[in-house]
């Protein structure tokens, strides 16, 4: 497990340091890409094929 | 692989055979542009049928090996995350306490914590949120084990919500349970969930098959008989189709924390609602990120113990599903994601046309009755000179054949499952052989009943989407869930009247029709009255679950914390918050 990110009291004493509160050990959580190689609107299909009132018309 | 490949095979099988019969059907009078739309829609339609039931068959004749598991003490620690939007803590705390205790009972309840996340926006309820995790916190003297923060701002909702106890905590845990509110698990069942994780390194979340509990309407009662009778044959189907990209359902699964951090930071899409913004039903896309990450993502429906609790009647199932809708319409963004996986593709798209084939049942049935308006006039007198006229032959028994096949594929996997329950002594569970019998037949015949009803729900949810409209719900469910007749009526007064059309128009137009579409009409028709009805208690020897006839351990001790809470929680509810520590 990643435990190298940030400098913290040993993990045992900040369990119990804070009642109720939250340990403090954070993760890094990379925002993933879920980018498309070709631009895939259902909108605009539907536009195009005349189902939707087009930008102009909302 | 090669069970995915006759399943997919058996079901375009079948949609051809649906195809070619309505074809050879509508085609008796001369081919016109109506037949190729209305065999193109049928195609599609019983596509989606024969891969469900096909699906469900595949899972009632596979005997998977057991999974592997650690034995013995180990040393992980897990963290049981319950994220909470606005909800009854009284009802939610108790839930915990009762898992607290039931994880304690294990012997290793030390290498368990458990963190609830609120994300509320009503300060009244957080109020309470706070005053009661107080005397959860006393009574479970879970100083050092128990947690409880509440976000500011709820950005990127519950997938959000996670996100920030990662980031916030995520390195102290090895493994994340995530519940939902009504979320109820056994200490041995999270205990199992831990050893098969630890047993099998790549596997990056573990999702269990929960059982509807604590059902008391008719509607919830049939929805919980039919969770817990057939939902553990489709699920094992389901997870033969899928092999290591498998499921997420977004709560009453495991996880591994390094895992989901690597992979599952969820980026908000570009443009606006309902398609751009947040990722709303993102644990489809969790599911698939973690399968791109080269992670297992398994669902194991051979893990009892895990419960939850489903709606009480029509509309709140059907406000359930306008949400699950837009989540899955917008999966139509991500359909070509760089890297996924062609599985994961795969379950985007069926996530799609779940919504996307009643559309399809509605266009075929509007085709139908407009079909007589370009059908060509009827030739009687087709050879030249011949005095005799040639009347057309019946093409009755084609449509029949078509009925049969379409009815077959809904019910038969209903009825191998009750057969099958019948051989194994499942049956034992849900009151015997005969009950068990008599309660998937009633099933069969009220979910024909109330098809219709949700075909109409869910074709208004996909032109809402697709129109960025609101979902427009009347505020009207009780305590229990009942509804009266007038709650039912605004809910629905609008299928009423496309019924009481239906039967109009195909009068008009197609008067052989009639009888055909009543089956589909008169629920419509009579939709309030239906709504109403099944949304009250009722069907006292039917529909009988495990759990009914004797309480899950888990569901003994949270009936006995709330029993002890439900006493004092008005009095407390109206404590000052000034009192409360733990605000942020």
């Amino acid at each position: 497990m990643d435990r190298s990110i940030g400098h913290f009291a040993p993990l045992e004493e900040r369990l119990m340091s804070a009642a109720g509160t939250l340990p403090d050990a954070p993760m890094a959580m990379p925002e993933q890409d879920l980018s498309t190689p070709i631009t895939f609107s259902v909108r605009g299909w539907l536009r195009a094929l005349t189902l939707l009132p087009s930008r102009a018309g909302q | 692989m090669i069970i995915r490949t006759i399943v997919l095979l058996a079901a375009i099988l079948a949609a051809y055979g649906g195809f070619s019969l309505f074809f050879e059907f509508g085609a008796a009078d001369g081919i016109d542009v109506m037949d190729f739309v209305r065999s193109g829609l049928i195609f599609a339609s019983t596509f989606w049928l024969a891969w469900g039931a096909f699906t469900a068959i595949a899972g009632l004749f596979s005997q998977p090996k057991p999974p592997a598991r650690h034995a013995g003490y180990f040393t992980e620690r897990t963290a049981v995350v319950i994220p909470v939007y606005n909800e009854d803590p009284v009802a939610t705390y108790a839930r915990i306490a009762a898992m607290m205790a039931s994880i304690d009972q294990t012997g290793q309840g030390d290498r368990f914590h458990f963190a609830i996340l609120s994300d509320t926006r009503d300060d009244a309820i957080a109020a309470r949120e706070r005053l009661w995790f107080e005397r959860l916190l006393r009574e479970t003297d879970g100083d050092g084990r128990l947690f409880y923060r509440r976000r500011v701002k709820n950005t990127g909702r519950k997938a959000g919500n996670i996100e920030d106890f990662i980031k916030r905590s995520g390195s102290a845990y090895e493994f994340m349970i995530i519940l939902d509110a009504d979320s109820l698990m056994e200490g041995d069942t999270m205990i199992e969930m831990v050893r098969r994780m630890i047993a099998t390194p790549d596997l990056g979340l573990l999702q269990t098959l929960p059982n509807i509990i604590h059902a008391r309407s008719r509607f919830g009662r049939v929805m919980q008989f039919a969770a817990t009778f057939y939902s553990p044959v489709f699920a094992r189907g389901l997870a033969l189709m899928q092999g290591r990209t498998g499921p997420f359902w977004g709560h009453n699964a495991i996880v591994r924390t390094r895992a989901f951090a690597q992979c599952c930071a969820l980026p908000e899409l570009a443009g606006r609602p309902p398609f751009g913004g947040h990722i709303l039903s993102h644990d489809y896309v969790e599911a698939a990120l973690l399968a791109r990450g080269g992670w297992v993502v398994r669902v194991d429906d051979d893990l009892a113990g895990s419960y939850e609790e489903g709606p009480e009647n029509i509309v709140d199932f059907a406000k359930r599903d306008r949400r699950w809708c837009q989540g899955n319409l917008q999966h139509s963004r991500l359909l070509l994601a760089r890297g996924l996986k062609p599985w994961s593709r795969f379950v985007f798209l069926q996530g799609i046309l779940a919504y996307i084939a009643p559309v399809f049942w509605l266009a075929f049935l509007t085709a139908s009755i407009a079909a007589p308006l370009f059908a060509p006039p009827i030739d009687y007198f087709p050879i030249e000179n011949w005095p005799f006229p040639v009347l057309p032959v019946s093409q009755v028994s084609k449509a029949l054949s078509l009925m049969v096949g379409v009815v077959g594929l809904l019910f038969l996997p209903k009825v191998l499952i009750a057969i099958k329950a019948g051989f194994d002594g499942r049956v034992v569970g849900f009151g015997g052989m005969l009950r068990a019998a008599a309660s998937t037949l009633a099933e069969v015949a009220l979910s024909t009943l109330t098809a219709p009803i949700f075909l109409m729900f869910q074709t208004r949810s996909v032109s809402q989407v697709l129109r960025g409209a609101d979902g427009g719900w009347p505020a009207q469910s009780r305590g229990d869930g009942s509804l009266s007749f007038g709650d039912a009526w605004s809910a629905s007064y609008w299928i009423v009247l496309t019924g009481a059309a239906v039967i109009g128009a195909a009068q008009m137009l197609s008067p052989a029709l009639v009888p055909w579409l009543l089956p589909v009409a008169l629920p419509m028709v009579i939709s309030p009255l239906l709504i109403a009805w099944l949304s009250r208690p009722g069907f006292p020897t039917l529909f009988t679950t495990p759990t009914e006839i004797a309480a899950a351990p888990i569901m003994v001790i949270q009936a006995d914390v709330l029993s002890r809470w439900s006493s004092s929680a008005s009095a407390e509810a109206n404590t000052s918050a000034d009192a409360v520590p733990f605000a942020e």
